[in-house]
């Protein structure tokens, strides 16, 4: 009995030493949206439009989204085949702001914008965003390139991913 | 081969030190036991737990107990903002923004206006501008505008931005903003009403802690503070040891 009121002493000061910390993580602004389209355009940026996310449309962008919690309308950028989009994904809890240039139905550019994740960070190094260059849509929605992922860091590639696989499908849609 | 001789002391103390030493680790053995028992009973059930997340819908049920939400320091750190519309009270609480006392956006920073147009509703943080409709369903988010917000103003139907740039409006469509030098009505933030208050802080606290973290953080012995994942470090190299002591027992008994 001694031995087991001991016991609980040392565990009951252990968890009163341990002070409790939470932690919110603040934005990491990597690139401004307004810097990434300026330099995706230059000075001359094109004007911004909107693509609705109309009933035809809904379907599939659920499907690539794999849920049904995304905006109701898209703004793009377009000038000639290209086209760019600021999209946002949850990664685990908070969304992954992603600049993202379609040319002619290939990725030219993908780049993490805002970063508000705890872990996971790593996808906004080009040693993983250039995995996405000069990928297409095939079958399924897919892309046709494979996307290595990351260690720790899964849902944010996984988000990043269905970004550009929608990207491209939006693109699709806007024929520019 | 050499003979032995139960009568060589030198094989007298080689055993008895032997003794000595495997009870010193079979008392060891079940001293560390004991210290690290509740541990591993920690690191068992929430890894269990946390293999079948979706199943369980551990990320999905959300924490109510108000010890463990003040543990977690569930508290706003920052006095809710609130502005009144024409029927709803819009309220951003650290981040989360409320339709009376229904979330409606779980990320977002510091609000600085809203306002109902003719088909939307106009919520301004710092960096964005949400639309939304009447529902509360978003219908975009704008990240692209030119400049952090300040206020947010409205004038014959078009939406004005106060920014450290200048005064920016856009017609109902929000698709250009043009600099001008008109002065429109400023939205300015409203009291809550007690009662809304209320409900609204309930639902903050409602849907702030997911259970998940809960069943991570004992994991992880996060849930302790900063030196919980080291004592669960320390928790581990002792099973380690245990498992040792243990095959070393087991060959002595043999």
């Amino acid at each position: 009995m001694t031995i087991f009121k001991l016991y609980l002493r040392v565990i009951c000061l252990v968890f009163l030493v341990c002070v409790p910390f939470t932690t919110g993580n603040a934005d990491d602004v990597y690139l401004e949206p307004t810097v990434f389209l300026t330099e995706v355009f230059g000075e001359a940026q094109p004007e911004s439009k909107v693509l609705w996310i109309t009933k035809d449309l809904k379907p599939t962008a659920n499907k690539i989204m794999t849920h049904s919690h995304g905006p109701r309308r898209v703004r793009y950028w377009a000038q000639g085949q290209r086209s760019a989009w600021i999209l946002e994904e949850i990664g685990k809890v908070k969304p992954i702001t992603t600049g993202i240039v379609v040319n002619e139905g290939l990725i030219e550019r993908v780049t993490v914008l805002i970063y508000r994740e705890s872990r996971g960070w790593e996808v906004r190094y080009s040693f993983f965003t250039d995995q996405f260059l000069g990928a297409k849509l095939i079958e399924d929605h897919e892309l046709s390139t494979s996307i290595d992922g990351i260690s720790g860091a899964t849902l944010s590639v996984s988000a990043l991913t269905r970004l550009a696989q929608l990207a491209l499908y939006f693109h699709e849609k806007i024929k520019p | 081969m050499k003979k032995l001789n139960p009568s060589n002391p030198k094989r007298k103390i080689f055993n008895r030190r032997r003794l000595q030493f495997a009870y010193t680790v079979l008392l060891w053995h079940g001293r560390l036991g004991i210290a690290v028992a509740l541990f591993l009973l920690i690191l068992l059930t929430t890894g269990i737990a946390l293999n079948h997340t979706e199943r369980l819908s551990l990320d999905e049920t959300y924490i109510s107990n108000e010890w463990l939400l003040d543990w977690y320091g569930f508290t706003p750190e920052r006095d809710p903002i609130s502005y009144k519309t024409d029927q709803y009270w819009i309220t951003e609480i650290d981040g989360k923004i409320f339709l009376d006392s229904k979330l409606i956006m779980n990320s977002a920073k510091t609000c600085v206006g809203a306002l109902v147009t003719t088909s939307m509703l106009v919520i301004a943080s710092v960096d964005a501008l949400f639309l939304f409709d009447q529902e509360g369903i978003l219908i975009e988010k704008i990240t692209t505008i030119p400049g952090a917000i300040r206020r947010l103003g409205e004038l014959d139907g078009d939406t004005y931005i106060d920014t450290a740039t200048g005064i920016f409006a856009t017609d109902e469509n929000f698709i250009v903003w043009e600099p001008t030098i008109s002065a429109p009505n400023w939205i300015l933030d409203s009291p809550l009403p007690e009662q809304i208050e209320q409900s609204v802080l309930e639902a903050y606290r409602g849907t702030g802690l997911p259970l998940e973290r809960i069943i991570l953080d004992l994991h992880s012995g996060r849930i302790v503070g900063t030196w919980g994942p080291y004592l669960m470090d320390a928790a581990a190299i002792v099973l380690l040891i245990l498992a040792i002591s243990g095959f070393y027992n087991w060959t002595i008994r043999r």
